[in-house]
């Protein structure tokens, strides 16, 4: 399957077939896909590539272009000015020709755009949008939080290890692993 | 009303200590029918609730076992939803499930036992009340107890808690993270005090009970993926396969005397309201310690105008837990709470002494949950982006740990639970709780656990400490239908029979009379194995 990151950049619109295969992966995922509207893939389709480069240039990781689609249906329920708003962020990276968050993120003005730019790093690390218990969840393996500690601590629910073998010497806080 | 069944023995309830009476009364070759409330859920379904839950969802365990409109257990949402109706200075807001298995699914699988004193509290020290029998009577059962669910714990007698044990754990310890392995060595050199491996059902380095070893996966609470952690749900098929009947979905609503004002039937609903009667000869509520009196509540009829059992007008009082505090620690180095099983040690010298005639005792707890779900927001919160942001999370994760306070609490008349006018889905009354610490809880935070946490903060490093505002409650409900040898006022005697029915037994927390400090599911599951000898003698004698 193509993902976000085999596109150019400009390239907005995903094909039919590829809308599809996103659907298709995110059943396949099988987190909170039943949570989300059929429709809700397909409209967000619209801003899926710049929802994308604008995580990206967020968050400097490996992010999951099925998680985002769900991420991104969230959002487009809630804010009819999403394009617009990733537009605006995309305009500043490039303005500030930045590669990572740091280059650019001092240049958002406060307001609409910059809440909407915590707002997906907040998805992308936490795996929701709000820090409600009823808030949709996105991601749970997925979520950047685990990421960060990934070098001691295992997910909650899954194992680093076997049978009494978790005695370990304590590591430092820094540096934080790469992921 | 629809079909009616019988069974030599009933036993309403499946959690761990319905289950470890059935398979007494099995083994012994005494049929059961068995009635729960709630559902019988798979292991994968709650894992995969869990695992769907937002993260600001997963610190609560009650939120991947949802409750079924018919069995309504306390949940934020949903409903259950306002299910307990609670009053008083202190909220008694419990924690526990109406599922098949009960409430071990979520549980930490903690075994603390009590201490010969905690068992005498009105003898060597005036307060509260002593147990109907010693410790060296209920040492064999806690043995029973510890191999029955595969308790693990250390070796050496020194670490024991407890050191009067007449067998070993059948496996040993499990080891500490980084983080306990820490905590243990800063309060012993700094304080000298004792941070020892708790004694847990959770199997240790091999398979135990058909159930694999523990692998870590930090998730305990609400639940463990491996099934490693004994919970109640794993016996239920065993228990099948040695004859029992289950039936799930049944909410008892009454229990019914007979003219000797011995147990007759008991009747539950099915989901549609519809119904139905069991009859038997002996009967057991294995219910938790507070739908067990709400149920002997509910059944009150003319023989027995105050409920059934409450012939002492005990029954509902006396409702007890742990009350906690959490003090939540930041620091200067990593401690990385979070890497092993979610409790896995405990300071427990400090629930004992002559000072229990003033004050409860205290134990203190380095809790080993993974940080994350509690620092993210937080770090969050902050507009940290990038490196920064990672960094930010990944210390907080590091260097902060939550370290509880759970102190003991006094048997009091008036911490009751009555019915409410409220009524659940079926039209059942929702239980009330009135409840209160008392002063020997608070003169203990006050003189006692909070300065000995404030001196743990210090050994560790603290650069900064919160308190949580209020006394939490443990979710370790004790007192509703106390034991005791005097049946003016106690519910139910040394074997959790009914003073009142002689067919009747009340086996679990609710027949404590001393909570001590530590966590009371292993004296439950040991009260289970007394009363079980007794109600498999009082079978066969039938």
């Amino acid at each position: 399957m193509s993902t976000s990151r085999d596109l150019p950049a400009g390239h907005v619109h995903l094909s039919r077939r590829q809308v599809l295969l996103s659907g298709a992966a995110m059943v396949a995922g099988g987190l909170v896909s039943a949570a989300l509207p059929r429709w809700a893939f397909a409209d967000s389709s619209l801003h899926f590539i710049p929802f994308m480069q604008v995580s990206r240039l967020l968050v400097n990781h490996e992010l999951d272009d099925a998680v985002g689609a769900r991420m991104l249906a969230l959002l487009q329920v809630e804010d009819a000015q999403l394009g617009q708003k990733l537009s605006q962020l995309l305009a500043i990276a490039r303005s500030q020709q930045a590669t990572v968050v740091e280059a650019f993120f001092p240049a958002i003005p406060a307001g609409p755009v910059q809440a909407l730019a915590y707002r997906i790093i907040f998805g992308w690390y936490t795996g929701s949008l709000t820090a409600t218990r009823s808030a949709k969840s996105v991601a749970f393996e997925q979520a950047l939080t685990w990421r960060t500690t990934q070098d001691i601590l295992t997910i909650p629910s899954y194992g680093i290890s076997g049978p009494n073998q978790w005695q370990r010497a304590n590591v430092p806080v820094l540096p934080v692993p790469q992921f | 009303m629809a079909e009616s069944s019988q069974s030599p023995v009933v036993i309403v309830g499946t959690g761990v200590v319905g289950v470890v009476i059935a398979e007494q009364l099995l083994d012994a070759g005494i049929p059961v029918l068995m009635l729960e409330a709630g559902p019988r859920v798979s292991r994968a379904e709650i894992v995969e609730n869990y695992r769907n839950l937002p993260l600001a969802a997963k610190g609560n365990p009650i939120e991947c076992y949802p409750s079924r409109p018919w069995a309504p257990h306390p949940e934020p949402a949903g409903a259950g939803k306002g299910y307990l109706q609670l009053s008083g200075t202190d909220s008694y807001a419990q924690s526990y499930v109406r599922y098949a298995g009960g409430s071990t699914w979520h549980w930490a699988g903690t075994c603390w036992r009590l201490t010969p004193a905690d068992m005498q509290l009105h003898s060597r020290y005036g307060v509260g009340r002593d147990w109907a029998f010693d410790y060296a009577t209920l040492e064999p059962y806690y043995t029973r107890a510890e191999y029955q669910l595969g308790v693990c714990g250390p070796d050496d007698q020194a670490l024991q808690w407890p050191p009067q044990r007449s067998k070993p754990y059948p496996m040993p310890a499990l080891p500490f993270g980084p983080g306990e392995a820490r905590f243990t060595e800063v309060v012993r050199e700094k304080l000298g005090l004792n941070n020892i491996p708790t004694a847990q059902a959770r199997n240790s380095g091999t398979s135990y009970d058909d159930r694999p070893a523990c692998c870590g996966n930090n998730n305990c609470v609400p639940v463990c993926p491996i099934g490693a952690k004994y919970d109640g749900a794993t016996a239920l098929s065993r228990l099948e396969a040695k004859g029992a009947v289950i039936r799930d979905n049944a909410v008892v609503w009454r229990i019914e005397t007979n003219a000797q004002n011995r147990i007759e039937a008991v009747h539950y609903y099915d989901p549609q309201r519809q119904s139905h009667r069991v009859s038997g000869t002996l009967f057991i509520i294995a219910c938790n310690g507070l739908e067990t009196p709400k149920l002997l509540l509910m059944s009150a009829d003319g023989r027995n105008p105050d409920g059934i059992a409450n012939r002492s007008g005990q029954v509902g009082r006396n409702m007890m837990d742990h009350p906690q505090i959490t003090m939540t620690v930041t620091l200067e180095e990593p401690y990385w709470a979070g890497v092993g099983p979610v409790v896995n040690s405990g300071i427990m010298e400090t629930s004992q002494g002559d000072f229990r005639a003033e004050h409860a005792g205290a134990y203190f707890r380095f809790n080993n949950f993974a940080r994350n779900r509690f620092v993210t927001f937080d770090a969050l919160q902050k507009g940290l982006v990038g490196k920064a942001l990672d960094e930010e999370i990944r210390r907080m994760t590091a260097c902060t740990a939550d370290i509880v306070l759970a102190h003991e609490i006094l048997p009091d008349a008036n911490n009751r639970l009555t019915l409410s006018d409220k009524k659940d889905g079926l039209g059942l009354p929702k239980p009330a709780i009135h409840y209160d610490v008392g002063d020997y809880v608070r003169r203990s935070l006050e003189v006692y656990s909070l300065p000995i946490a404030n001196r743990i903060a210090d050994a560790m490093g603290a650069t900064h400490r919160v308190f949580s505002k209020q006394f939490n409650q443990s979710k370790h409900i004790m007192g509703g239908t106390i034991m005791g040898l005097d049946p003016a006022n106690s519910v139910v005697d040394a074997e959790c029979r009914t003073h009142d029915h002689p067919n009747l037994f009340l086996p679990g927390g609710g027949a404590m009379a001393s909570t001590a400090c530590g966590n009371s599911t292993l004296t439950m599951v040991a009260l289970a194995f007394k009363a079980a000898d007794a109600i498999v003698k009082q079978a066969q004698e039938a």
